[in-house]
């Protein structure tokens, strides 16, 4: 038995050993000291042979080290590292849903955007202004009184009577110059 | 990759998922498949059996905790001998900056010849059994049929595999194996009186 186990060290040695015997081999040299002695002499030899020098371990070597793991925290899966907030990313993701909520919302509702006009293709689908329908300056509806005033405001601030002199202006001057020292 | 080495391989990745399972025993094994050559890789550079050992105990306590970032893209052996090789590296500026301190101190020097890491160092009495040993060694190869004799040195010196011995000497493979387990056999057997009387145990 011991002669056979013998023979598997040295195919161990060699890198010669099935996975499974292998292993087997491995877990009897942990319980079986003259089996380890075995395996340290025939390392030893191999060693000598290759380099003059002969080099053997003490028999407890694995076990010290074996001690010292005993004291170290239990081994786990190795940890996967935790997931960083990608700031950058999420603030450029936010940013781009913003604009693309409001592009939305403007295109929908010409009172985000006033500026915008309709694609022409939309200006054809729309209806015509029915001849009785009334007419309202913007989307509010305003009272005919206060529609006037504005209009009438509107038709003063543009009059080019001004300019052509059929209309009296008080030409005031807004400034005033003024000087120290006046004589 | 060598397709012998393949096993020995596939043990590792075994033996590595149980560590990183928690398993410590199986931490134990993969030490008992490596300590010698782990040792013999850190003696290259520290040239010193005794603390040789010690560092190759640490460097197999951090490849234990640094197992966890072992993802398997290099082979088990390859990932730990560059453990071993750092460790022995880094111990060796360590010693180098502390004897560097001890010789700008004449009295700090009187202390070296007592201090434990040179108690270690080899011996000139350790130094004749090691040659002893190694004429040993030689003598019984020497004395070894020639089978066995020119089986045992085409896989140590050739490094051939068991089947490329097989076809260099026109036999099966299993009588390679068994050729080569009888010269370690033979070998250890003339050795063992003199491990016995040394200290090497």
């Amino acid at each position: 038995m011991n002669k056979e186990l013998n023979q598997y060290l040295s195919q161990l040695l060699d890198d010669e050993l099935d996975h499974q015997v292998a292993l087997d081999l491995l877990q009897k040299i942990q319980t079986n000291p003259d089996l380890k002695n075995t395996l340290t002499r025939y390392t030893a030899i191999n060693h000598a042979l290759k380099t003059d020098d002969f080099l053997p371990l003490p028999a407890d070597f694995s076990e010290k080290i074996a001690r010292q793991i005993d004291q170290e925290v239990t081994y786990f899966l190795p940890q996967k590292k935790p997931a960083r907030p990608h700031y950058k990313r999420v603030a450029l993701a936010a940013s781009v849903a913003v604009v693309a909520v409001l592009a939305a919302r403007g295109i929908n509702n010409p009172q985000i955007f006033p500026m915008q006009s309709p694609a022409p293709q939309q200006l054809a689908k729309q209806t015509p202004v029915q001849p009785n329908e009334q007419l309202t300056v913007g989307t509010t509806p305003q009272d005919p009184a206060s529609l006037n005033a504005r209009i009438s405001d509107y038709l003063d601030a543009h009059n080019n009577g001004v300019y052509t002199g059929e209309v009296d202006v008080d030409f005031r001057p807004l400034t005033k110059v003024t000087s120290y020292n006046q004589k | 990759m060598n397709r012998q080495t393949r096993p020995s391989e596939q043990l590792d990745e075994e033996l590595v998922a149980r560590v990183q399972q928690g398993d410590k025993k199986a931490f134990d094994l993969l030490v008992i498949k490596y300590q010698h050559r782990i040792v013999q890789l850190v003696n290259r550079y520290i040239k010193d059996p005794s603390e040789a050992q010690d560092v190759a105990q640490e460097a197999f306590i951090k490849a234990y905790r640094a197992l966890g970032n072992f993802r398997g893209e290099a082979a088990f052996y390859t990932w730990l001998y560059r453990i071993a090789i750092n460790t022995a590296k880094n111990y060796l500026v360590a010693r180098t900056r502390r004897n560097t301190q001890y010789e700008q101190d004449i009295q700090e020097a009187e202390k070296i010849e007592n201090a434990p890491q040179l108690q270690d160092m080899e011996s000139p009495e350790r130094q004749l059994l090691n040659d002893e040993i190694i004429e040993t060694i030689k003598a019984a190869i020497a004395s070894l049929p020639e089978e066995m004799r020119t089986a045992i040195m085409l896989r140590e010196f050739e490094g051939m595999s068991y089947e490329e011995i097989a076809v260099a000497m026109d036999c099966p493979v299993g009588t390679v194996r068994s050729r080569i387990f009888r010269a370690r056999e033979a070998i250890d057997s003339k050795l063992s009186p003199l491990l016995e009387h040394g200290d090497f145990r």
